[in-house]
């Protein structure tokens, strides 16, 4: 009798504990879940911008490790990148992007900061696209060299975000940071 | 179903709600500092410890920090954070041993030796928290990530400073979800200035959005954030200050047009329109949040980081007098008199300190020297 009366207590318990939970602990989406950490950020993997309902997204080719990794571009040391275009909405929708690359390496390994960034590389699109339709563009950087920082900012409206940071190594690999 | 039965459903639930409220208080203490003060303002308060940074053959950090060190008050503690004992040596020699107006006595140095590379600059690589009512000391902030580090050595070992510093002090330390240089956040008593800096490095990789970034500084600062998103590209500290009671100093680069005398700078000096309206944006964003803004000269120059600025100093606040440790410039006496005419107008003792040898290297006396604590 005691042993029944138990398991009930137990299977209420774990119900309301799980319950309270849930409530209690805030989901995250598009991110590694680091809600808990200090300072209640995330890990945006695919960082987006949206124009005229239309997502832009940009990822190199070549997969690698998120949220960072390295790509093993040994010879040229160029990057292939996709943009993707989703039209997000439920009518057909259209507009323009720009990707840039910047580049930039210490003045001086004395210096306080390094200096403003030089762009590098440019090219842009537009897309037309039905509702929930997608595109990709995919686009070559230029040879990328050794010590230097590379940032690949993506455009659309009034938006403008870098998306991804590489790094090219001694060893040939190219490290990818979002 | 029995009273007996309900009574035993509600015990269950009371036990699972009481596991649920423990498990979540207990990572709750984890995820917030909520027991750390807010960060410190930079206008408000007596500093009893600061921070520098020294390498071997940083030539360029010697002359301010003689001069600058040698004017603080002798109850200020100072750590000298080195990568070795030489360099610390090194330090404490040419401290003491060079020409100066007031030399400096070595014992007031304190060493902490890290055994990494780094560089000279300590104001970016922590942030730190007054002192929760339950905390027997602050905490200090660091960034989630140096900026540059994939490739720069000394930046790299830089993100490990913080640490360093607080074990080596007895204080807690916190390594944000954010990135940021430390520059990037100023700081009154109530209220925090970002710059377009570390919006530009969280927005969309640690936050979704601009509100969501402020979330994350309100709650981890303590403060209300203000964002400088058409600001210069540039820290904080090089373009504004906060001067207490609801003031803040903002450069403006057209009023020193007329004083600048010839220097050679990279590009030479940006007095662009585009250039002035990225600080006449400071002084609006800070006037649309209820601060009065007194303008100062200020040059930048067309590389976008080399600046000649009056407000990237030090304050420290005594006996209900504030004391601002300002960067002056060989040669540039008429401007130097008009950065200290302003500071002098807001009620302040202006301490010069000349910033020639650093300020080529995109900062000045508070790029070198960060506060660890103020009463």
């Amino acid at each position: 009798m005691w042993r029944s009366r138990l398991t009930t207590v137990m299977v209420w318990a774990a119900g309301a504990f799980a319950l309270a939970l849930a409530c209690g602990i805030p989901a995250v989406s598009n991110a590694v879940n680091e809600s808990r950490a200090a300072g209640w950020t995330t890990t945006v993997l695919n960082p987006r911008i949206t124009t005229n309902g239309i997502e832009l997204t940009v990822t190199t080719a070549e997969p690698a490790t998120q949220p960072s990794g390295s790509l093993g571009h040994e010879s040229n040391r160029v990057v292939k990148f996709v943009v993707r275009a989703l039209n997000r909405t439920d009518s057909s929708a259209s507009g323009d992007f720009t990707i840039r690359m910047t580049s930039v390496a210490p003045t001086s390994p004395i210096a306080r900061v390094m200096p403003v960034p030089t762009e590098i590389w440019k090219d842009s699109g537009t897309v037309v696209l039905d509702a929930g339709q997608s595109k990709t563009f995919t686009f070559t950087s230029p040879p990328l060299a050794e010590k230097r920082i590379f940032t690949l900012i993506l455009a659309g409206g009034d938006q403008s975000i870098p998306m991804l940071t590489l790094s090219p190594q001694k060893n040939g690999a190219i490290a990818v940071n979002r | 179903m029995s009273t007996r039965d309900r009574h035993i459903q509600v015990i269950g639930i009371c036990v699972g709600l009481l596991a649920a409220a423990i498990v979540l208080a207990m990572t709750g203490e984890r995820e917030t500092n909520a027991k750390s003060g807010p960060m410190l303002s930079e206008c408000d308060g007596r500093i009893r410890s600061i921070a520098i940074q020294y390498v071997r053959g940083a030539d360029f950090a010697v002359p301010v920090y003689r001069q600058f060190l040698g004017e603080l008050p002798a109850d200020v503690i100072v750590y000298a954070v080195c990568p070795d004992r030489e360099s610390f040596e090194e330090l404490q020699s040419r401290l003491g041993t060079e020409s100066s107006r007031k030399a400096l006595p070595p014992r007031r140095l304190r060493a902490i030796v890290t055994g990494h590379p780094m560089t000279a600059w300590s104001r970016d690589r922590w942030i730190s928290l007054w002192r929760g009512r339950r905390e027997s000391a602050g905490t200090l902030v660091a960034s989630r990530g140096e900026n540059g580090g994939q490739i720069w050595p000394q930046r790299q070992g830089d993100e490990r400073i913080a640490e360093d510093l607080a074990r080596a002090i007895g204080r807690g330390t916190m390594r944000s979800g954010l990135y940021f240089d430390g520059g990037d956040f100023l700081a009154d008593s109530r209220s925090v200035f970002i710059a377009p800096g570390a919006i530009a490095r969280n927005v969309q990789h640690t936050c979704g959005d601009e509100t969501e970034l402020s979330e994350i500084v309100r709650r981890q600062l303590g403060l209300r954030p203000i964002l400088l998103r058409d600001a210069p590209d540039h820290h904080a500290g090089m373009f504004m200050m906060a001067a207490g009671d609801g003031r803040v100093v903002v450069c403006d680069p057209k009023l020193a047009k007329g004083l600048l005398a010839p220097v050679e700078l990279p590009g030479g000096a940006d007095f662009s329109d585009s250039t002035q309206r990225r600080f006449d944006s400071v002084a609006a964003a800070a006037t649309a949040a209820g601060y009065r803004v007194a303008r100062i000269a200020c040059v930048p120059a067309c590389d976008g980081k080399t600046y000649i600025t009056f407000v990237n100093g030090i304050i420290d606040e005594r006996g209900g007098w504030r004391t601002i440790y300002m960067p002056v410039y060989r040669g540039q006496a008429r401007l130097n008199a008009a950065g200290e005419g302003v500071w002098e107008k807001l009620g302040y003792r202006v301490v010069p300190i000349d910033v020639t040898s650093t300020f080529r290297y995109f900062g000045t006396l508070h790029c070198l020297v960060n506060v660890i604590e103020k009463d």
